[in-house]
């Protein structure tokens, strides 16, 4: 499912994956396709762009403020240390 | 114009230094600046504007490309470029800090630090792709995003700067590029000049002068005396003129390489030479250079182009009359006008 797929990016690659597929819908996997890493950030944006649109919207958001909180966290740790 | 010579009166006068008033350029200035720093990139890249459309529409924002301009000095302020390559080429976006707060607060206003990166990166990747998406010249390799690098790590000799207006503020947006990348555009733009050529040959010579004087045949003869003060009425500045025969003067600005005088082609037209009638002109001249053919002609006629003009340079011009050399005289600075001094 889309949103296993997602949840085994990085934060910070979550976060982009999200961004691109709220902006640009399913556009979004030809912006992320040229990644270095290969075009699985691309494909992910576009299958969390396909969600149906009374999940995608929650779902999104409620990842999108894990993956703040985390990648905030991780700033913080790196602060500290 | 008529020149004032003031033979008895105490001239205050002080020399005219031409590596004092006249900036200096660098070669690789001079090489792109008949392509690709007069190029037009929007040209080749015809549906880009339409790629963001529907994004900037559905967002509710007012985008405007305000101005395209290439430079091969790039002025980069951020800490890192968002780097790509297409095969062995790099080319990368740049966003000033204010810029990158300005896009990103457009698109998710408020966001928290973390959140902008991410949006910032995205349109950068997003900018990379619709410029690959909208490239109408000939085909590109493959472009592979490669990340945000810092800008010391990217081999950037050139760069094309977009100014974007978002809801009335202006940003500004760097797309940096390789040598390979810069020679291409150069190369395009150059071969698109040659293909509207119908005159082919060289002009010939060109003369490079200060400016020319009108002058009564009576005073004739104090351009020819070492000693004479002549001031030339016309404020101190780099313009020059660049004449070829007679009749065709083109205007431009003194530059200088090495020991070189380098023109920059100007946009104005130089003010014809009022001659009243018995008057004999008289041209102030650095000297005289050759252009090779007609499209090197056609290249130096754009505004800005840069040419090396292998004339020394010097703070000396010879006064020339009906093509002979009368005399030579010094440029010097009088009271914030041009003035000569007869050797």
């Amino acid at each position: 499912m889309a949103s296993d797929a997602l949840q085994t990016l990085p934060p910070r690659e979550r976060v982009l994956a999200i961004v691109a597929a709220l902006l640009d819908g399913i556009e979004a996997e030809s912006y992320l396709g040229t990644d270095l890493q290969g075009s699985s950030l691309g494909r992910i944006a576009g299958e969390i762009a396909c969600l149906p649109i009374e999940i995608r919207i929650p779902l999104l958001g409620t990842i999108l403020r894990r993956c703040i909180r985390e990648l905030r966290a991780s700033k913080n740790k790196r602060g500290v240390a | 114009m008529e020149g004032r010579a003031e033979t008895n009166a105490p001239p205050v006068l002080a020399p005219w230094d031409p590596l004092l008033y006249l900036p200096k350029v660098t070669e690789q200035e001079i090489a792109y600046s008949r392509g690709f720093l007069r190029c037009l990139p929007q040209q080749w890249f015809p549906g880009l504007a339409l790629q963001w459309l529907t994004l900037t529409h559905s967002l509710g924002l007012e985008v405007k490309f305000s101005g395209v301009t290439t430079t091969v000095t790039p002025n980069i302020s951020s800490r890192d470029v968002y780097l790509a390559k297409i095969g062995q080429e790099e080319i990368a976006v740049a966003l000033d800090e204010e810029s990158a707060l300005l896009l990103t607060n457009a698109i998710v206003p408020g966001a928290p630090d973390e959140m902008s990166r991410v949006i910032e990166e995205y349109l950068a990747r997003r900018l990379l792709t619709s410029l690959i998406v909208g490239w109408s010249g000939p085909e590109a390799a493959p472009m592979i995003f490669q990340g945000p690098v810092p800008f010391e790590k990217m081999h950037a000799i050139g760069a094309v700067v977009l100014n974007v207006s978002v809801n009335g503020f202006s940003s500004t947006v760097t797309v940096l590029l390789s040598q390979r990348i810069v020679e291409q555009l150069d190369g395009m733009w150059r071969r698109q000049l040659r293909s509207t050529l119908v005159e082919r040959r060289s002009p010939g010579a060109l003369d490079l002068e200060l400016t020319q004087l009108a002058v009564k045949p009576a005073a004739l003869s104090d351009y020819a005396t070492s000693g004479t003060m002549i001031d030339l009425e016309i404020p101190v500045s780099d313009t020059v003129e660049v004449r070829l025969g007679a009749q065709e003067a083109y205007a431009a600005r003194l530059r200088i390489i090495d020991k070189e005088f380098v023109i920059e082609t100007s946009p104005q037209i130089p003010a014809k030479l009022s001659q009243p009638e018995g008057t004999v002109k008289v041209a102030l001249r650095f000297g005289s250079f050759r252009i090779e053919s007609g499209v090197a002609f056609a290249e130096m006629l754009q505004p800005g182009a840069l040419v090396k003009t292998g004339v020394l340079v010097s703070d000396s011009v010879g006064l020339i009359v009906n093509n002979e050399q009368i005399s030579s005289a010094r440029i010097c600075v009088f009271d914030q006008r041009f003035a000569i001094t007869v050797e």
